[in-house]
């Protein structure tokens, strides 16, 4: 699924990208009377795939943040009158900037006085070794992400989960900041909402989504000269683990990265996922009696991250010398891969669960498909072509992770009786209380409907 | 202008290195199998090859053995997501490797460095 905002000639007309049945429902969501801010949803990839347990695929509010003359003066004006008054005025300003702002009179954010929180070496130096993987995980994006910044002054930065710094790169003179940010920005800094006011990283984080905060949407004055967006990071499980962003100091740059940021972030996504999926792949083959092939499968699946990683680096390397066409059909590639990944580790995730599941109706055909996929290159290498011939669309009752299992082991088993130089067919038939999965090697899988949550005899 | 095979079976992997590698002004062929990279190489002798492990057809240590016995000179760059490249690429007789996943800049190093490297080779030879 591809949702991306996009500004149009006149700035506050976006076109908005869908590759989904659920658009035109979408789009008549829209809250009215505001045609300058209007907002989009970048729907979920699980939605598409059915794999709503991946949380890197969770449904995504962003915002199309095109920020109009008038709005700003009228930000602007909202903010003379709270440092006069102490009075957020919520008819001045846009909902998400009122809420951001609300938070941060909670917090006691001073919006006159720029705050800088930095940890102590000592904590900084165990928080780096703390966080590796999600450092090693962004940086070619991180670097990725500088790069489509072109010679704009900039800095790209990842925070951990509470808004600290992690590591930063950019143009050199916007790292050496002392105008606003005293010393140099760099790990240890911290950038959360309480501290800093509203920006990328933290209200990245106290909102769990896209962010892009333009000018006099900063709460806290000094920060009021930048245009910064972020980007949340997920976990395996779901969890943000982390905010990627970068800031600008012309709101025309940031939509230059807007794109190659949401890519970014959920190329990070990927490759933590794809350090996660070794272990679900090894666990799901032990169980089956396939260890020898996990280090091959493994590979298989490290060729998506692969192609992923290359296609953000080159779209912000075309986005950074401002080819912007180019820009957008590699995002678009990007996101894709993103995508099919998603559904092949979800797929083993699901698989590695040795826990009984609730019985559901699942779409044997398009499972068997599925997981065909995952075995497609290896197929391939013996010089076998898997076939799958479905004989009807129906569905079938099982708890989804035995089931996937019991095909994934006859589809091995089958690869293994199968010459070189020939085609595996796999045939499925409705039967009586179930359905038959026929191999052209002459297993036959008899699979019943549950009609409980109870675990099958 | 050097020319460059690229030859990987997955479709989105070796687009992808086309598109960069012809960003680098390198002319570009593809394979998508072992047999078919092996074929190129020889009938084309592209001076560099870009060349994935685990391939239907022939694996790329086997097309590998088969251009040196042939007297092929290419520059081979090794792809692999085989935990132990550096292992994978000596066993197979390449000085050049990459461990998926890589990047940008280091499929730019890597063919950077495999360039020269031939250059000398060949001058070596034509010495001898």
């Amino acid at each position: 699924v591809s949702a991306l905002g996009r500004r149009g000639a006149e700035r506050a007309a976006p076109v908005f990208v869908f590759q989904s049945p659920k658009t035109s429902s979408l789009l008549s969501s829209q809250p009215a009377g505001d045609a300058h801010r209007p907002r989009l949803r970048w729907l979920s990839r699980g939605d598409e795939c059915g794999a709503t347990e991946l949380s890197i695929f969770a449904l995504v509010e962003a915002e199309e943040l095109a920020v109009t003359p008038e709005q700003a003066e009228r930000t602007k004006q909202a903010w003379r009158r709270y440092v006069a008054t102490g009075r957020i005025s919520q008819e001045l300003l846009s909902v998400h900037t009122y809420d951001a702002w609300l938070r941060c009179k909670t917090y006691g954010t001073n919006p006159q006085v720029m705050k800088i929180r930095r940890l102590p070496d000592a904590d900084t130096a165990a928080l780096l070794e703390s966080e590796a993987p999600l450092i090693s995980a962004s940086q070619p994006y991180l670097r990725a992400l500088s790069l489509s910044a072109g010679t704009e002054r900039h800095f790209a930065a990842i925070a951990d989960g509470h808004g600290i710094l992690l590591d930063v790169v950019g143009h050199e003179a916007a790292l050496r900041q002392t105008t606003v940010f005293p010393g140099p920005m760099g790990p240890g800094v911290c950038l959360s909402e309480p501290v800093v006011g509203t920006g990328a990283f933290g209200t990245a984080l106290a909102e769990s989504r896209y962010v892009e905060i333009v000018g006099p949407e900063h709460f806290v004055c000094d920060l009021q000269m930048y245009a910064c967006q972020g980007a949340p990071v997920r976990g395996p499980d779901g969890s943000v683990v982390g905010v990627i962003g970068i800031v600008v100091q012309r709101s025309e740059a940031a939509d230059r990265v807007r794109e190659i940021l949401f890519c970014a972030a959920h190329g990070i996504e990927v490759e933590l996922a794809r350090r996660h999926v070794e272990n679900d792949v090894a666990h799901v083959l032990a169980d089956c009696g396939a260890t020898a092939s996990v280090d091959r499968l493994w590979q298989d699946l490290t060729q998506l991250p692969c192609a992923t990683r290359l296609t953000v680096e080159r779209a912000a390397h075309v986005a950074g010398k401002d080819r912007p066409r180019d820009a957008f059909r590699l995002i678009s590639s990007a996101d894709a891969l993103v995508s099919r990944f998603a559904r092949q580790a979800h797929l083993w995730r699901e698989m590695a669960y040795d826990d009984h599941g609730s019985a559901q109706p699942i779409d044997l055909n398009r499972r068997i498909a599925e997981i065909a996929d995952l075995l497609e290159t290896e197929a391939a290498v013996r010089g076998v072509l898997i076939d799958v011939q479905p004989a009807q669309d129906f569905r079938v009752t099982m708890d989804v992770r035995a089931l996937s299992r019991t095909v994934l082991r006859a589809l091995l088993r089958a690869l293994d009786s199968v010459p070189s130089d020939s085609t595996l067919t796999i045939r499925t038939d409705r039967s009586g209380d179930g359905a038959y999965v026929v191999f052209s090697t002459g297993e036959t899988l008899a699979l019943q409907n549950e009609t409980g949550s109870e675990p099958p005899a | 202008v050097s020319s460059v095979l690229v030859a990987d079976d997955d479709d989105d992997l070796r687009h992808i290195i086309v598109e960069c590698v012809a960003d680098e002004g390198y002319t570009v062929l593809e394979a998508r199998d072992g047999t078919q990279a092996l074929a190129l190489v020889l009938a084309e002798k592209p001076e560099i090859v870009i060349l994935d492990n685990r391939m239907p057809g022939l694996s790329g240590a086997e097309v590998v053995r088969r251009v040196r016995d042939a007297g092929g000179d290419s520059a081979i760059i090794l792809i692999t997501a085989a935990t132990d490249v550096a292992k994978l690429a000596a066993e197979v007789g390449v000085p050049f490797y990459l461990g998926k996943p890589f990047g940008l800049t280091d499929l730019v190093e890597v063919l950077r460095r495999a360039r020269p490297a031939l250059q000398t080779a060949r001058a070596e030879t034509i010495y001898r």
